[in-house]
């Protein structure tokens, strides 16, 4: 399919932001690390935050592009990827672990999208509750489920508004900038 | 895996009903009926329509069962035929020698190789069963979100046209862009450039 100028320049404008999303989970590692990982989501609660099992981390664009990626039981573990940090390089990818009041998930992030890969629900899962019961069939579980989704998808996006904010605000996004970089050269200690 | 597993991948889109519905849960009942899966008319390579998540491969799609609270869950099912390269290679040479025979020639032009390529195409499509692809959707209808349970850019990109022919609404996908847009606007958007966290 053909594609109009408009559409193209709105193409090129998307590839011109994607590294909104790697500054985001950069970003997002040094709140979880750094920060102790708790987030307060409007409609949800206080939220904990937590990076395991994986993290890749990407720099330069398309035709010069490198990539590091670890595999780690835990993320403080992850020395490569921290020396990656150091490097300048930025998160493209991590497996999160979100636990909210009552439930426990498990998540891999992509910068370029936001979107959601694998999501698990690891604990507090209960489909015994009367109101999934009182849907016939495999809808009521569907519903429980769906909503809990709904949960994950609350807590990354209004993570990522409070994370814009503060990207557009020139003086709150320099101290913030600050600390992560703190953060990052810590690493090498 | 969509809806029914136990692990989920998914893309997030916003698609806000129209204003001024007054019945949202027919509306979309009625759009999904309309657009329904129809099975396969014969020599198209390529069909699409929606579905029912829990019987995607009946041909009655129970259209009112897709309400479910806040959601309309429905999937995406593409049936499309594809020809084997090497299986189009072969009887390609067989009608070109038969054609170049017949007519007493050594060459063929080249809008008769077109033509020839197209009838045995058609003709190997008949023959090929179509492969489907089943991809769930969960619409938030009260939020305005939909939950596209593929990350593929491909596929993607089908659900999108196909949503927007179904319920003229173009799904926008909520990725940093347009998030970051819908917080500051575009002007703060305008000028910002990736930023170093060691230099």
């Amino acid at each position: 399919m053909e594609t109009s100028p408009t559409e193209r320049g709105a193409v090129e404008r998307l590839r011109e932001m994607e590294f909104l999303g790697a500054e985001f989970l950069t970003w997002l590692w040094w709140r979880c690390e750094a920060g102790g990982g708790l987030f307060s989501i409007p409609s949800v609660g206080d939220v904990f935050i937590q990076f395991v099992k994986l993290v890749r981390l990407e720099s330069g664009t398309q035709s010069n592009r490198e990539m590091v990626q670890c595999l780690g039981r835990a993320a403080q573990e992850m020395k490569e990827a921290k020396i990656g940090l150091l490097l300048g390089k930025k998160v493209a990818r991590a497996r999160l672990v979100i636990k909210t009041e009552t439930i426990t998930m498990e998540v891999t992030i992509s910068s370029k999208a936001l979107d959601f890969h694998g999501l698990k629900i690891v604990s507090g899962f209960d489909d015994t509750l009367e109101e999934v019961t009182a849907i016939e069939g495999a809808r009521g579980l569907v519903l429980l489920k769906l909503n809990v989704l709904k949960e994950a998808r609350l807590i990354i996006h209004s993570i990522f508004d409070q994370f814009i904010s503060r990207r557009l605000d020139a003086a709150v996004w320099a101290r913030e900038k600050k600390g992560v970089r703190e953060w990052i050269l810590s690493l090498s200690t | 895996m969509g809806i029914l597993g136990s692990s989920y991948s998914f893309s997030c889109f916003r698609a806000e009903v129209p204003e001024g519905l007054t019945d949202v849960s027919g509306w979309v009942v009625r759009v999904l009926s309309t657009h329904s899966f129809r099975e396969e008319v014969e020599g198209l390579s390529k069909r699409i329509g929606w579905t029912s998540p829990f019987e995607p491969f009946s041909p009655q799609f129970d259209v009112a069962s897709s309400i479910l609270g806040d959601f309309a869950i429905f999937s995406m099912r593409i049936d499309e035929r594809k020809v084997p390269r090497a299986l189009l290679k072969k009887y390609l040479a067989l009608e070109e020698l038969k054609y170049m025979e017949e007519k007493g020639i050594k060459r063929l032009p080249r809008l008769v190789k077109k033509k020839l390529r197209e009838r045995v195409e058609f003709m190997l499509l008949q023959k090929v069963l179509p492969v489907p692809t089943i991809i769930d959707v969960a619409w938030d209808l009260e939020e305005g979100i939909v939950y596209f349970f593929s990350t593929s850019s491909k596929v993607i990109g089908e659900f999108q046209g196909f949503f927007k022919r179904s319920f003229e609404i173009m799904p926008e996908p909520l990725i940093p862009y347009t998030m970051a847009e819908g917080v500051g606007g575009p002007d703060l958007l305008r000028g910002l450039t990736p930023d170093s966290f060691v230099s």
